[in-house]
């Protein structure tokens, strides 16, 4: 079973600054759990797209319910893969992340594709699909719902990300308050989800011992 | 959840179980060539000694990738050399760690996902 996710975004920004914000924005104020960054390969193709692939280390905590499932040797740093095209020609960038480590826990993979708003010219617009799966003998929806919780409560935290960096390529000070309604926001969703997950959990072991 | 305890003023130092170094940023000291670039903060490289060396690329690479690449200047790469020697380092640190980036393809996961 698989939870699929799809948003839009949008940047008031032009493309290329979103592309060239895109390579800067670690670290930012919404990345603290982001721990190291590497571009582990880069080609040129011969059509003149440039194809990278970044690798990311992330903590990766997890919520007390789900902690006493996993085993004890667990690593609490996530390894991730981000693979993107960009192509300067047709103006559009596309990426794929997904998890290389706990992939068996939760498997959690993002495909996005920037482009020009198509309504104004100097703007960028992301489309942002998800797909969120668990393989954890009854548990599954459970850690699904947590991961697709944290997925949007991610997907908040990169936008406020990429504004902030992007505000700073232009030599602008990001507002503080921009930063702390993110983060307000960001709490409010991650206790919604925390609430519904331990609901599915408890759900999940009751029905263990019938 | 537990781990949106994260606070925001910045530069936590996470240290966590299995023992790996965490993360300190650091502000890059003012570079004459970039005024505006003084005191960006940067990532670290998941090789502790590849961080000097991925940073000295990075900086190459934006530069061309912003002045040269999405202007269409094709002329030549003025990074390979750079990118070679961070390279070699963090391929080691990647094989040292057992970080198992091998047998995916490029953009290989989503090949057969459903269009939305």
């Amino acid at each position: 079973m698989v939870k699929y996710f799809c948003c839009a975004g949008l940047l008031k920004n032009t493309w290329d600054q979103v592309c060239v914000a895109f390579w800067q924005r670690y670290p930012n104020p919404y990345s603290n759990h982001v721990l190291t960054e590497d571009i582990i390969f880069r080609e040129v193709t011969p059509t003149n797209c440039l194809i990278s692939r970044r690798l990311l280390t992330k903590t990766s905590r997890a919520p007390r319910w789900m902690e006493r499932y996993l085993p004890k040797h667990m690593a609490s740093s996530a390894y991730i893969i981000e693979d993107s095209i960009v192509d300067p020609q047709k103006r559009t960038m596309t990426t794929l992340t997904w998890n290389i480590s706990h992939a068996r826990l939760m498997s959690v993979e993002e495909r996005c594709h920037y482009r020009i708003n198509p309504e104004n010219g100097s703007w960028t617009e992301i489309k942002r699909e998800a797909w969120v799966s668990s393989n954890v003998y009854g548990l599954s929806r459970a850690i699904q719902e947590f991961g697709l919780a944290r997925f949007k409560t991610g997907v908040t935290k990169t936008m406020k990300g990429f504004e902030y960096v992007l505000a700073k390529m232009q030599g602008e000070t990001p507002s503080r308050t921009l930063a702390e309604t993110a983060t307000e926001r960001a709490r409010e969703t991650a206790l919604a989800a925390k609430e519904k997950a331990k609901d599915l959990a408890s759900h999940a072991q009751k029905k263990q011992y019938v | 959840m537990a781990h949106s305890k994260e606070s925001h003023s910045a530069h936590v130092v996470v240290a966590d179980r299995v023992g790996t170094a965490g993360r300190s940023s650091r502000f890059r000291s003012s570079v004459v060539s970039e005024p505006k670039r003084c005191f960006f903060p940067e990532m670290n490289s998941v090789g502790e000694a590849c961080t000097e060396l991925k940073r000295e690329y990075d900086t190459c690479f934006n530069r061309w990738f912003a002045e040269k690449f999405l202007k269409g200047d094709r002329s030549g790469d003025p990074c390979t050399e750079s990118f070679r020697k961070y390279q070699r380092c963090v391929q080691a640190a990647i094989k040292e760690k057992e970080i198992p980036i091998d047998g995916v393809d490029f953009m290989g996961p989503n090949k057969d996902k459903p269009e939305s």
